[in-house]
């Protein structure tokens, strides 16, 4: 028996880890006494603690890397995630591939984060710092504490180690998936900042906006790295997953946008507290929420309370210690909410219906109701197995039927938002701005609607029996909200140009700069509404599986396939089956080779699939290979026409711009006393820095688009039984189609329906259906099979109007109507003129005001 | 933190890398990912050192020195402060103009919230005058205190002279401050702002300013 040496560098981190917990604890408790003692040592104390804090992260990290780029497999961890022969980015990227090391990533980034936000701020919000400090030393603390006592990444086996890595499932080692996860942890941790700053608000009752101006680009930052990294995961879904979609509405996808609808919403409802000081509770609960949200989303993928293809696992005692956290901060955060409600009463009254101030509020109503109904439609399977035993399956179909409705009102209130007036719009000038945009939108769907009969498909709206052509409805309404914010920009340009003796271009980049969150803003609206139009798209979908043999095509679309070859070949890593086809579309002729890899050493998994598309900004024809059946000679494929998809990759760029151009830092000022007023320290290094990954994102979604073939991945899940070449085979009609898409694989790989899934069990009950099919058995015959094989109802994609689930349904229809109520009473009761409560203020002697008031006008001059 | 000591985190932090970095790659036979991660461990580890002394160091009582950087930090803060919110106004002010020609905001609103920021800035320019005649009276005031104490005001005008807080971004000479202590209350001894009038603890008017 081989002597056990002792792993000095895995004792030395569990050594730093327990230091930080110990030093992170210190810091926070240092920072409260020195807050309630305005006590400075004890607060300067807590800083530099804090900092220290994260120097023991970055060598705590710097430990793990170091265990993983040199094979260090006598670390658990390192063995389970990773492997001698792994590349070494892809080493890297095993330091968050597995819970422990997640754990302490987010350790980590959250002390990088308050690092940068105490030392920025240390200067402008003395009286916030220390329990800024406090906060984010005692979350912390909690990230820390399960490092240390629960989930250790530095434990390492007590008998022998092993000699190789169990590596990273080749699914996860790909482009998208290495920086997918990142950017949602950057966004996740990055909302902890504002939170800190907005509990210290609360705690210190200093309600006015100054904790507002350090927030705003904090939640900038949040917000951008929660948009990219969702669609870092749809890239992902979409050309290496290979189902034929990019958004399944898994639960840990929609775990990552909850936080993006709340930070949202509070980026838009800022500005009426900067503007017109109301809404200022709105704002400081937006703020408690984003960050209860990004652990509520932490939580849910670690705790097996969900199922889905990329869940972390299951483990009931991590998820007690996550909901014991969440339950405190929440009671802990809404009970100063409460405890300050006076000093968050509004300055002013909202006036109109017909005025910004409401367009914002209904904005943040309908934004608040987007995550509502997906916080409570990927719970409720685990709700219904709590209350009746019977676990149901809400799938897509479940989702889109309302979010289709809630999107269209989003799309239409970024249209409007924008032209109306503070306080109170006139109908008339509100009319004249609304002209064009609203002929050329009726204008667009009429012409769609004549020249693009498939745009008229109609899908569920709300209910299955409501089916409304929602395409249209999308591009008419984005051809509108464009012409908007063209306008917006034309006017703007020509106020401009008024004044001035500017031409159109350097008018129009001036106004850009002058007011860059406006039109950054307007710029990140239009990327949202192209990729609203791509989203659109998938209403019209075509699709189509056929077994071909060689030399036979098939046409979808305008598109005709022939199967010119297939054939079998392996590498040291895999063992490859790729069909080659020759496409004919419009008088052009390109190959595609969709394949499917078999990993050596993952055989108990099915082959990846490695997807062929070709992209065009119309549509992307999207081919999957089911298998070779090398018997018979024929390759099944599955064919898919994609509209637009292109689009929402396009939309993400636009908005990627948009959002720099927000963030831009104001030029310097010169503050009229020969000291040049710094630019903004939070932007600088941030600005830099999101350049550069901004250039690099954007480089890397370009190039990664085109080689979707050469990516590697898996069909995704553990499917418990192969049973070789089980292809799908095509379904001979409406009926089997139908059916297919209705039931749910219960082989345990999430919610795929028998359509999509290709592992043995599917295959047995596509089998079965077919027999059912042919003994002539009806629609209603057949799912009372499945459902009485399966107990529960989670064979069924969306779940059954009866008994409990007739919650599921009823539940979003309650939500608008209580929602409806509660703003007609409201709308009510702000019929009455109000006036605005100005800031109470002693006034200035004539004497000195009338050269203060030239010095203002010479200074304003200046800023042109 | 001084300058020496900033100097000292990310300096020596950067040269116990590189150190570090030549160490571990001869000893590990060659430039690789292990050699660049232990020595990025030897780098943390040496930053850590010096911010837990620092750390440390917050605990033990605050120099004379440390308030006099302290005060004088505190007189630059108010001053960027003000500047700051000056800066903002006028952006708002510009924002308004822009949204009454585009027609979004009434002739009224505009008058009545144009007058408002107007109102706000105005009481900015003319905090930031007082700050400045209040910095110069005091600073008067200390130079009498130096010479009455002597000897023991050079090493602190020394100290103030060569040591800018590490906050502060890089300034013309001409902003640099002389030593200036924010302005504590006869009775009870809370420091007040520069512009204060009276204490905020205890109410007395404070002395000085009539």
């Amino acid at each position: 028996m081989a002597s056990v040496q002792t792993n000095w560098v895995a004792l030395f981190g569990s050594f730093v880890l327990l230091c930080t917990l110990i030093l992170t604890t210190y810091a926070g408790g240092a920072a409260v006494a020195g807050a309630r003692r305005q006590s400075q040592p004890l607060i300067r104390s807590a800083i530099y603690a804090g900092y220290a804090c994260t120097a023991l992260l970055s060598l705590a990290s710097a430990l793990i890397f170091f265990a993983v780029l040199s094979n260090d497999f006598s670390l658990k961890y390192v063995h389970q995630n990773s492997d001698a022969a792994m590349p070494w980015f892809f080493k890297i990227t095993s330091y968050w591939g597995g819970l422990d090391g997640s754990m302490m990533f987010w350790a980590w980034l959250l002390s990088i984060f308050s690092t940068v936000a105490i030392s920025r701020n240390r200067e402008r919000h003395r009286e916030l710092i220390p329990w800024v400090t406090a906060i984010l030393m005692g979350i912390q603390a909690f990230f820390v504490s399960l490092v240390v006592f629960y989930k250790r990444p530095f434990d390492t086996f007590l008998n022998e180690a092993p000699v190789i890595g169990k590596g990273l499932n080749p699914l996860l080692q790909d482009f998208y998936m290495a920086t997918h996860p990142p950017s949602l942890y950057v966004g996740y941790v990055s909302a902890s900042v504002p939170f800190a700053f907005g509990m210290a608000a609360l705690i210190t009752g200093n309600l006015d906006d100054t904790w507002l101006q350090s927030v705003r680009r904090w939640m900038l930052v949040c917000w951008y790295f929660l948009s990219q990294g969702l669609i870092l995961g749809s890239l992902w879904a979409y050309h290496v997953l290979g189902w034929g979609g990019y958004w399944g509405w898994d639960p840990v996808e929609n775990a990552g946008i909850l936080p993006w609808f709340t930070a949202t919403a509070f980026l838009h409802s800022l500005m009426i507290q900067e503007r017109r000081g109301m809404m200022k509770i709105w704002n400081v609960v937006l703020v408690v929420m984003t960050f209860l949200l990004t652990m509520v989303g932490t939580f849910m993928t670690r705790s097996g309370i969900v199922q889905s293809v990329h869940a972390f696992g299951n483990d009931p005692e991590l998820a007690a210690r996550f909901l014991a956290f969440i339950g405190f901060a929440a009671v802990f955060a809404f009970g100063y909410v409460i405890y300050r409600l006076p000093l968050l009463r509004s300055r002013a009254d909202m006036e109109s219906l017909l005025s910004r101030e409401f367009a914002f509020l209904l904005n943040n109503w309908v934004l608040i109701a987007c995550a509502f109904f997906i916080l409570v439609a990927t719970l409720f399977p685990t709700l219904s197995e709590a209350v009746t035993r019977n676990r149901i399956t809400v799938g897509p179909p479940f989702f889109n039927r309302w979010m289709a409705p809630l999107g269209l009102i989003l799309l239409l209130l970024t249209g409007i938002g924008p032209l109306l007036a503070w306080r109170r719009a006139s109908q008339g000038m509100l009319w004249k701005q609304l002209r064009y945009p609203v002929i050329v939108g009726v204008m667009t769907i009429l012409l769609v609607a004549s020249m693009l009969p498939i745009a008229r498909t109609k899908s569920s709206f709300m209910h299955e029996k409501l089916q409304l052509p929602v395409a249209l409805v999308c591009f008419g309404l984005c051809a509108m909200v464009l012409i908007t914010v063209t306008q917006e920009f034309i006017v703007g340009t020509r106020s401009r140009q008024a004044g001035t003796k500017l031409d159109f271009l350097t008018a129009l980049v001036g106004l850009l700069l002058r007011n860059k969150r406006r039109y950054g803003g307007y710029l990140v609206h239009v990327g949202i509404v192209l990729m609203f139009f791509g989203f659109a798209g998938q209403t019209f979908q075509a699709e189509n599986e056929v077994t071909l043999s060689r030399g036979k095509s098939t046409t979808l679309g305008r598109y005709e396939i022939t199967l010119q070859s297939f054939r079998s070949y392996s590498d040291p890593q895999k063992e490859v089956t790729e069909a080659r086809l020759l496409v004919k579309a419009g008088g052009r002729q390109f190959e595609l080779r969709p394949a499917k890899w078999a990993y050596r050493g993952h055989e108990e998994e099915p082959p990846r699939t490695i997807v062929a598309t070709h992209n065009s900004l119309f549509e992307d024809l999207y081919i999957i290979l089911n298998g070779i059946d090398g018997n018979e000679s024929v390759a099944g494929l599955k064919l898919i026409i994609n509209p637009l998809v292109l689009w929402v990759w396009l939309g993400f760029v636009m908005l990627m711009i948009g959002t720099a151009v927000a963030f831009l830092p104001d030029r310097s000022d010169p503050a009229g006393k020969g000291s040049p007023e710094p630019a903004d320290p939070d932007t600088k290094s941030a600005v830099a820095g999101k350049a550069v990954v901004a250039t690099v994102i954007a480089l890397c979604l370009l190039a990664g688009s085109q080689t979707a073939q050469a990516a590697t991945g898996d069909t995704g899940g553990m499917h418990q039984s192969t049973e070789g070449q089980n292809f799908p085979t095509p379904p001979r009609n409406e009926l089997e189609r139908d059916l297919r898409k209705t039931i749910v694989c219960m082989c345990g790989c999430g919610r795929q329906t028998l359509s999509e899934c290709t592992c043995g069990n599917a295959a047995k009950e596509r089998g079965i259906i077919a027999r059912f099919i042919d003994e002539g058995k009806n629609r209603e015959q057949i799912i009372r099979y499945f459902l009485d094989k399966y107990p529960g109802e989670s064979a069924l994609v969306v779940p059954q109007d009866v008994g409990f689930n007739r919650l599921a349904w009823i539940f979003p229809v309650v939500i608008i109507a209580a929602a409806l109520g509660a703003l007609g009473l409201l709308a009510r009761r702000w019929g009455q003129q109000a006036r605005l409560a100005g800031a109470s203020s002693p006034p200035l002697k004539d004497t000195d005001r009338a050269s203060y008031e030239r010095r203002l006008d010479d200074d304003l001059d200046d800023m042109d | 933190m001084t300058w020496t000591d900033s100097r000292l985190l990310f300096g020596g932090s950067g040269v116990t890398f590189g150190v570090g970095l030549i160490g571990f790659s001869v000893a590990l036979g060659g430039l690789s990912g292990p050699a660049i991660a232990l020595a990025g461990a030897v780098s943390a580890l040496w930053a850590t050192g010096i911010l837990l002394v620092q750390a440390a160091r917050g605990l033990t009582a605050i120099s004379s020195d440390d308030e006099q950087l302290e005060a004088q930090a505190a007189v630059g803060r108010r001053r960027r402060e003000l500047n700051r919110e000056y800066h903002l106004l006028k952006r708002a002010l510009k924002e308004l103009e822009l949204d009454r020609a585009m027609g979004k905001l009434s002739d009224d609103d505009y008058a009545d919230i144009r007058s408002r920021y107007r109102e706000r800035a105005v009481r900015i320019l003319r905090q930031l005058d007082q700050g400045q005649s209040y910095e110069q009276q005091i600073e008067r005031d200390l130079a009498a205190r130096r010479e009455a104490i002597g000897r023991k005001a050079a090493p602190a005008k020394a100290a103030s002279a060569t040591s800018p807080v590490t906050t502060e971004k890089a300034r013309p000479a001409s902003d640099e401050r002389p030593t200036v202590i924010a302005s504590a209350c006869a009775d009870c001894g809370t420091r007040n702002d520069i512009d204060a009038r009276f204490c905020k603890s205890c109410g007395q008017r404070l002395g000085g300013r009539a």
